[in-house]
């Protein structure tokens, strides 16, 4: 049997409320589309989330900790997607445990499982920089950081960055969510180049704010599957680039109102 | 644009509806008296009963614990993949 050895994605921000959860259901998905085998690890025990957010929560039986503890078989706990099915996996987190009981040892058992039938396994990790938060990265390839453009958020992302450089991490990216255009425009929000500037790591991709995320979320379908919106074509670009593609950055000026699109058109003709 | 038109013209639920719906069963799980360590292991148990007879897809289960005034429902949606063959006497 051949093995995939499939690839350690972790996502994770130093404060919460950035995003992360639902960039890890996008980015899930978006790999899904391009067919690739992807395991989703929810590893941010307590505060389980993923589930809703992919619409998931009412297939859950069994949970991560239920693996790392031995009472259920990983492949029993994985939940199978509604649209993807084998090819999108959710590992749930778990609701009543503390952070400590997801150990680094079950962690690292797990991710090499997973690494054997998947493509790519997208772990979320916990905000912050606790036990958990150390269990959760450290059997990762790779890391994603996410942050919106404020003060806090960037704040808190240089600390974790400084915190992953220290545990040996290389390949640490940086992902820009919930930009405004027309506040960067006026100068009064931290621009793209700002924001790479104070944290020097590469940027993978920025994703503009979306009405469209929080319609998304409420019917618990990632919207990189079907949206036109400039949020669905930032998340497919940031999966076509983990899988390796060379893609120009999204033109996030672009994004006009509907009505001076309409005038646009009018014009034109 | 087309998100826009589809949303304008759709007859389907709001989504916000169909988020309070789906709120209100995860709320009334994490609120039920019963510890949620409890109806965990109901789960478990319920799985165990019915593998002992049919042949059933885990994975494709679905769960609901619900509560309506002072009564608890539970909902239980178990595909069947092939009922176990068993001799006469079981």
């Amino acid at each position: 049997m051949s093995e995939t050895n499939g690839k350690v994605y972790v996502i994770t921000s130093g404060k919460g409320g950035v995003g992360k959860t639902t960039t890890t259901a996008n980015i899930s998905t978006g790999l899904a589309m391009l067919g690739k085998k992807v395991a989703v690890i929810d590893a941010d025990i307590g505060l389980r989330n993923l589930d809703v957010i992919m619409g998931l929560e009412n297939r859950i039986v069994y949970d991560i900790i239920d693996v790392v503890e031995g009472r259920a078989k990983l492949e029993t706990a994985m939940i199978k997607d509604k649209h993807f099915r084998e090819n999108l996996q959710l590992l749930p987190a778990a609701q009543t445990r503390d952070k400590d009981s997801l150990t680094k040892e079950g962690m690292d058992k797990i991710l090499n499982d997973l690494r054997k039938t998947f493509d790519y396994i997208i772990v979320d990790c916990p905000a912050g920089i606790e036990q958990g938060f150390k269990n959760a990265t450290i059997g990762a390839d790779h890391v994603l950081i996410v942050t919106n453009p404020e003060v806090s958020a960037v704040r808190d992302a240089d600390r974790i960055i400084g915190l992953l450089e220290s545990q040996g991490k290389k390949d640490i990216k940086l992902i820009i969510n919930r930009i405004k255009p027309e506040m960067v425009k006026r100068g009064d929000m931290l621009s793209m180049e700002d924001i790479l500037d104070l944290l020097k790591i590469d940027l993978i991709g920025i994703v503009p704010e979306d009405e469209g995320i929080v319609v998304s979320a409420n019917r618990g379908e990632p919207l990189v599957r079907e949206s036109q919106g400039l949020a669905g074509q930032a998340y497919r670009n940031i999966t076509r680039r983990i899988t390796g593609e060379k893609l120009p950055l999204l033109d996030i000026s672009k994004q006009a109102g509907f009505f001076t699109k309409l005038f646009k058109k009018k014009t034109r003709k | 644009m087309r998100d826009f038109l589809r949303r304008l013209f759709s007859t389907e639920e709001k989504s916000k509806d169909i988020a309070k719906n789906r709120l209100k069963i995860v709320i009334m799980q994490q609120k039920s008296n019963i510890s949620p360590q409890v109806i965990e292991e109901m789960k478990k148990d319920i799985i165990a009963v019915f593998k002992k007879y049919l042949e059933i897809d885990e994975s494709g289960m679905e769960i609901n614990v619900g509560q309506e005034n002072d009564t608890m429902g539970l909902s239980v949606s178990i595909p069947v993949k092939e009922v176990k063959k068993r001799g006469l006497n079981g």
